[in-house]
């Protein structure tokens, strides 16, 4: 592939301006001063790298009078053609690539600039004669022209002087010795400010011991002052106790003695009292007699009055019995002789019945005989007077029988149906009677047969009241006999003389009544005579008892209630006399007893108060224990205030070790110290290994220079010599060295620095032209651009150098820009079939 | 054997001691780390009571430093109040970080709290010389460094009816712990013991089961290497033998992980492939926190993505404040990336050019040599940063240099992939 054309469309001075075609070899394009030949060479460089930024104070901007730069390169090749366009723009421009025939080759400027930098380019293939020397500036550096170019043409896509340059840069990152801003450097910082925390921390932990040991020095301090505090307070106490017990026994002293004088008096006073008493022995003595009489008292009252009534109802008694007979007409004896036994009362109840009834039946029959009598007088009178039978007769009969007759019928009809064969026979029978009735009715009802019948009814009655004679006769007899049965029945039970039953049971019952008030007088009579004994013993008692006291002796039950009511007198007061008697002695003894109470205790405090005294030591008595006990106060509070200072001391002690006992921060940072160790591991590992990439790196280059350079140094010095016509037969590039040293026909070394000019532009002519040789395919599309850099030749290495630049462009496209017609000449001289181009207003 | 009783063994509570080489930038992870051999010896107290223990032993190294914290002596304290008020008794063993010589003040411990003499094998009659049920045989540190052979000053007497030795010692030699009292399971074996419990170790293990010699391991992992189960060992003591179970009471896990990226051409993926890797450790966690450590390998596509440490970091902090937000949370301690380019070396090496000419350097490269270099990169680091705990692995750098130059020189199009 090989650059055609390089238009300038806006770059510089140039406006549209064609520089082509260009041959695939050599090409000569003569040109006059500000044609554009150095414009043309930058304007290659910027389409294909990009135009430089303002900040690249190194190249020439090359605007143009719009501000604005274009351009464009046309490479060819058998496969057909392709336009790299660029604009200005940010970061170098945007540039395109398009085909004008051919396939796209959007990758084109990097397959054309691959392996060569913008530098190398600048260096080596564009340059000018302000870039000769560059070529030897910069060896050794990281912009070492002569080393990108070995990479390249070792088929390197970058420069081991890049990549070492790179990892180094990154190991610089991470440490610098003495620095302080890389990575492991800050991290060792870091560290130490850590460790200068952990050792503070220590400190703390050793003051945390100190503290404890404090802590545990100040319990002991502590335990001592609490010690001296409590025997500070038991003495305080005790002598308070002391004290008050001393002050309340001398109170006590003194009290007791103003309140002995009054117990003795009051003791005299109750003695004196208790002998003035004088007590009646001999009432006391009988004082159990004389309280029971008095008890009995009432007793014997009452006694006396049931006498009294006893005795009046007696006669009442005897009156009402003496009345009873009386009234009963009875004797004595007749009313103790008559049975009154239960048997007598039940036969008179008995006869009574019997003779009523005898009566009523002899009653009856006499009554049924006068009306028998009566009504057959009546029949006889009626039939003589009124012929036959009255139709009340008839009357009389017929509903009776008829009625019988429907009753019959209903009764013997309802037994039938209940198969109640009796109540049906019954009614059989009564309906036969009615039909009898009915038929003896309708019988009568003819007039002559009533008269008939009346005259039979006539003698009927008759008849009847003949035998109802009889029977009236009878009965009366048979009440006659009883009547005889009866009054004989009396007289056998002492009751002659009475006749009817009611008047017996009169009598009966007041001979009953008679009876039983006599039992009761005698119950009376009896009970009264026990009364009277009880009453006569008591009078006795009585008697004794005031026999004994020499009083009079009590007759009646009068005089002994007043003996008994006189005694009692006797004996209230004597116990009262006794009572004050005992009552005044208990009083003796009472004060008898606090007087000797109160000496005891008058003694006891005494004794108290000098065993205290005694005890404490002290010859001042009570001031002095006051004193002491004023003095303990103060000790107590002192050791108090020392204690309390004490235990708050310890308090605070114990809340600060507590505090640093929790404290995490040493884990913390110990943890932190080993998490940036351990960063500081991991990037000093990575360290390492950039380290040894970078020396692994440079060993390489080392060896590539030593095995691969020399041809290079080998082409180039053919090359010094060609163009030299001999006078400088070999070359050296030492490495680890900047220098270039030549040696001329007489090995005499001279370095670049003694060469001519001239010389010296030729030597790094002959540099790049073995350098791209060298190159093989790296950079095979990019143009070498000599722009005027034969000007300080001398005509005879001007032809050299025309040969030696004829010969590289039969291998890579060569453009020579110069603005010298004979130079052109001298390149047409050394490659016939050059293509030469006219630039500007240059003629030939 | 004696009758039926249970006690608690456990050992290594290293109580207030600080995580090692942990990132724990989060202050959640931070309080958890320096709450967990705290919360971890609480969880234990709580297995004591819900167990109905005898007596709790801890055979060693209670607190972490000689000195003895305040802040653990007062946690300790409370926990063993606790106890008491449950009639559980606690017989504890100095080991190698707190001796009895050590100094600081003490804490006065309450009645339930024996600590075993350091002067001789102490015996101890439980719960009383007239009512023994079983009887304990122990011995703590009188300094820290105790390299004799205490296991031989054990010996059992006559009518013990169930005898324990407490003591804190590396049996068999363990090398990646202090030599500390040594001795060997035989040794323990002479003093015959019905159990043995033991300390210093501090991963669970059963050294023999007649008798049962024990370690419980630490009840709290402490570092990146203490993953597993941590916890104590309940045991019961019956007529028909001796029963353990080992109880977890870490309260914060460690975790190990290693994510092959192979399959992982975008970042999208390495993301997926660590998410799940996360989710993973979070289900097996026992529904306990997780410190995670992971290292991401694997010729990956992704790996140009992740060759930058910064792209790196900010991917693995977008997966922690991921898994942060779960519950329970896990902590992306650190994440390695030892993910390998897609390139393939042979055909590097096999050139002659640049990169045949580094690998030549790389492949040549004397161990001597590469440790004095890294020695060289880290030695101003490590003289700077007194204390801190760099250990590389040379070989490990060197593979990462090497793809570090690689990734970089043959960027996309070098012609090695």
């Amino acid at each position: 592939m090989r650059l055609r054309r390089v238009e300038a469309t806006r770059f510089g001075s140039l406006r549209e301006v064609t520089l082509g075609p260009l041959g695939d070899g050599l090409t000569v394009v003569l040109g006059p001063n500000e044609a554009g030949k150095s414009t043309f060479t930058a304007l290659v460089r910027y389409l294909l790298y990009g135009f430089p930024t303002e900040a690249s104070r190194a190249d020439r901007p090359y605007l143009s009078d719009a501000g604005s730069r274009e351009g464009r390169l046309v490479y060819e090749s058998a496969e057909g053609e392709w336009v790299i366009e660029r604009m200005s723009g940010p970061r170098g421009g945007p540039s395109a690539v398009r085909a004008l025939e051919g396939p796209e080759r959007l990758s084109l400027i990097e397959e054309i600039t691959a392996g060569v930098s913008e530098q190398a380019f600048k260096v080596v293939f564009g340059f000018g004669l302000a870039e000769m020397a560059e070529i030897e500036r910069l060896r050794g550096t990281d912009d070492d022209i002569v080393a990108r170019l070995y990479a390249a043409g070792a088929g390197l896509r970058v420069s081991p002087q890049e990549v070492r340059a790179a990892i180094e840069a990154e190991a610089d990152e991470l440490y610098r010795p003495r620095a302080t801003t890389r990575v492991i450097n800050g991290l060792i910082a870091q560290t130490r400010e850590m460790r200068t925390d952990i050792g503070t921390l220590e400190r703390k932990a050793d003051e945390l011991a100190a503290d404890r040991e404090r802590l545990s020095a100040l319990q002991a301090t502590l335990n001592e002052a609490r010690r001296v505090f409590d025997a500070a307070i038991v003495r305080h106490r005790s002598l308070a106790e002391e004290h008050r017990s001393l002050a309340d026994l001398e109170d006590a002293l003194r009290a007791g003695e103003e309140g002995l004088l009054g117990l003795r008096l009051k003791a005299r006073d109750a003695r004196a009292a208790f002998e003035s008493v004088i007590v009646d022995d001999a009432v006391l003595a009988a004082s159990a007699d004389i309280s029971h009489l008095t008890e009995e008292l009432s007793a014997f009252r009452q006694r006396r009055e049931v006498a009294r009534e006893l005795e009046g109802r007696i006669a009442s008694l005897a009156s009402e019995r003496a009345a009873r007979l009386v009234e009963a007409s009875m004797t004595e004896d007749a009313a103790a002789a008559i049975d009154m036994t239960p048997e007598t009362w039940a036969g008179v109840e008995r006869w009574r019945d019997e003779l009523r009834t005898a009566e009523q039946r002899a009653h009856d029959a006499i009554r049924d005989r006068d009306e028998a009598a009566e009504e057959a007088r009546v029949a006889a009178a009626a039939m003589a007077g009124a012929g036959p039978g009255t139709p009340a007769a008839r009357v009389a009969t017929w509903p009776l029988a008829w009625v019988a007759l429907v009753a019959g019928a209903v009764l013997g009809g309802v037994a039938v149906w209940q198969s109640q064969w009796i109540a049906a026979l019954a009614g059989l029978l009564l309906i036969g009677f009615a039909a009898a009735q009915l038929l003896r009715g309708d019988a009568s009802r003819s007039p002559d047969s009533d008269t008939a019948r009346a005259a039979e009814r006539v003698a009927d009655l008759q008849q009847r009241a003949e035998k109802l004679a009889l029977s009236a006769e009878r009965t009366q007899a048979i009440e006659t006999e009883t009547r005889a049965d009866w009054l004989a029945w009396l007289e056998a039970r002492g009751l002659s003389g009475l006749t009817e039953p009611t008047a017996v049971i009169r009598v009966l019952d007041l001979v009953a009544d008679a009876r039983r008030l006599d039992d009761s007088r005698r119950q009376d009579a009896e009970r009264l005579e026990r009364e009277r004994g009880d009453i006569d013993a008591f009078i006795a008692r009585v008697a004794a008892a005031c026999r004994a006291l020499d009083l009079p002796l009590p007759q009646t039950p009068h005089e002994s209630d007043v003996a008994v009511v006189r005694l009692k007198e006797r004996l209230v007061q004597a116990l009262a006399a006794a009572a004050e008697s005992d009552s005044a002695e208990r009083e003796v003894s009472v004060a008898e007893a606090a007087v000797a109470d109160v000496e005891a205790r008058q003694a006891h405090a005494e004794t108290r108060a000098m065993a205290i005294i005694e005890r404490l030591g002290l010859s001042g008595g009570l001031v002095e224990l006051t004193a002491a006990v004023e003095q303990a106060e103060r000790a107590h509070e002192e050791a108090r205030d020392h204690w309390e200072s004490l235990h708050g001391e310890e308090a605070a002690l114990r809340e600060r070790i507590g505090e640093r006992e929790r404290e995490r921060t040493m884990g913390s940072l110990r943890l932190e110290l080993a998490s940036t160790n351990e960063r500081i591991a991991k990037h000093a590992e990575r360290y390492a290994e950039l380290t040894l990439a970078s020396g692994l790196l440079k060993r390489a280059q080392e060896r590539y220079e030593q095995e691969r350079q020399p041809e290079v140094v080998r082409e180039a010095q053919r090359i010094f010599a060609t163009i030299t016509g001999g006078a400088y037969s070999r070359l050296t590039m030492p490495l680890g060295s900047s220098d270039i040293e030549v040696f001329d026909h007489s090995s005499r070394a001279k370095h670049t620095g003694l060469l001519s000019t001239g010389t010296a532009d030729q030597l790094y002519l002959a540099l790049r032209l073995a350098l791209i040789g060298q190159l093989g395919e790296t950079g095979a599309a990019l143009p070498v651009l000599m722009d005027d850099v034969f000007a300080n030749f001398d005509p005879a290495r001007k032809a050299g150098a025309a040969d030696a630049v004829a010969e590289l462009a039969k291998a890579r496209q060569v453009v020579v820009f110069t603005c010298h017609p004979e130079t052109a000449a001298l390149f047409e001289a050394a490659e016939p079939g050059l293509t030469s181009l006219i630039l500007g207003d240059a003629s030939p | 054997m004696a009758g039926h009783f249970t006690f608690v063994h456990a050992a290594d509570l290293h109580l207030d001691a600080p995580f090692r080489r942990v990132d724990a930038a989060d202050p959640r992870v931070r309080d958890a780390c320096v709450e967990a051999t705290f919360s971890a010896f609480d969880r234990i107290v709580d297995v004591c009571l819900e167990r109905d223990a005898a007596f709790l032993i801890v055979a060693g190294d209670t607190y972490n430093t000689v000195d003895r914290s305040f802040r653990a002596q007062s946690r300790f304290r409370a926990a063993a109040q606790r106890l008491a008020e449950a009639g559980i008794h606690v017989f504890l063993a100095g080991g190698n970080h707190d001796p009895l010589s050590g100094g600081g003040v003490s804490l006065e411990m309450p009645e339930n709290v024996h600590v075993f003499s350091a002067s001789h094998v102490e015996r101890v009659a439980f719960p009383t010389e007239d009512d023994v049920a079983c009887v304990l045989y122990g011995r703590s540190y009188a300094r820290a460094r105790e390299t004799s052979n205490l296991a031989l000053q054990f010996k059992r007497a006559e009518g013990d009816p169930f005898a324990i030795g407490v003591l804190h010692a590396n049996v068999g030699g363990n090398e990646q712990y202090e030599p500390y009292a040594p001795c060997s399971v035989d040794d323990l074996r002479v003093a015959h013991m019905d159990y043995w419990a033991l300390g210093h170790i501090h991963q669970y293990e059963k050294l023999a089961t007649e008798p049962p010699i024990f370690y419980p391991g630490s009840p709290q992992g402490l570092d990146p290497n203490e993953t597993g189960g941590h916890g104590c060992i309940v045991v019961d003591v019956r007529s028909s033998g001796v029963f353990t179970e080992f109880v977890e009471t870490a309260q914060v896990v460690w975790d190990r992980r290693e994510v092959d990226l192979t399959t992982a051409d975008t970042i999208d993926d390495v993301l997926a492939a660590l998410s799940m890797a996360c989710e993973e450790v979070r289900e097996g966690a026992g529904g306990r926190p997780t410190l995670l450590r992971m290292s991401v390998v694997g010729r990956s596509a992704a790996h140009s993505s992740l060759a930058s440490s910064a792209a790196f970091d900010e991917l693995v902090e977008e997966v922690r404040g991921e898994q942060m937000a779960g519950s329970p949370w896990v902590w992306l301690d650190r994440v390695v990336n030892h993910t390998r380019p897609t390139i393939d070396l042979q055909q590097v090496r096999s050139g002659a050019d640049f990169a045949a000419d580094l690998m030549s350097i790389v492949d040549t490269l004397a161990e001597d040599e590469l440790v004095a270099l890294i020695e060289e990169a880290l030695g101003p680091i490590i003289n700077a940063a007194r204390g801190v705990e760099i250990s590389v692995q040379p070989a490990q750098v060197l593979e990462r240099a090497r793809d570090i130059c690689l990734d970089r020189l043959l960027e996309e199009g070098g012609g090695y992939r």
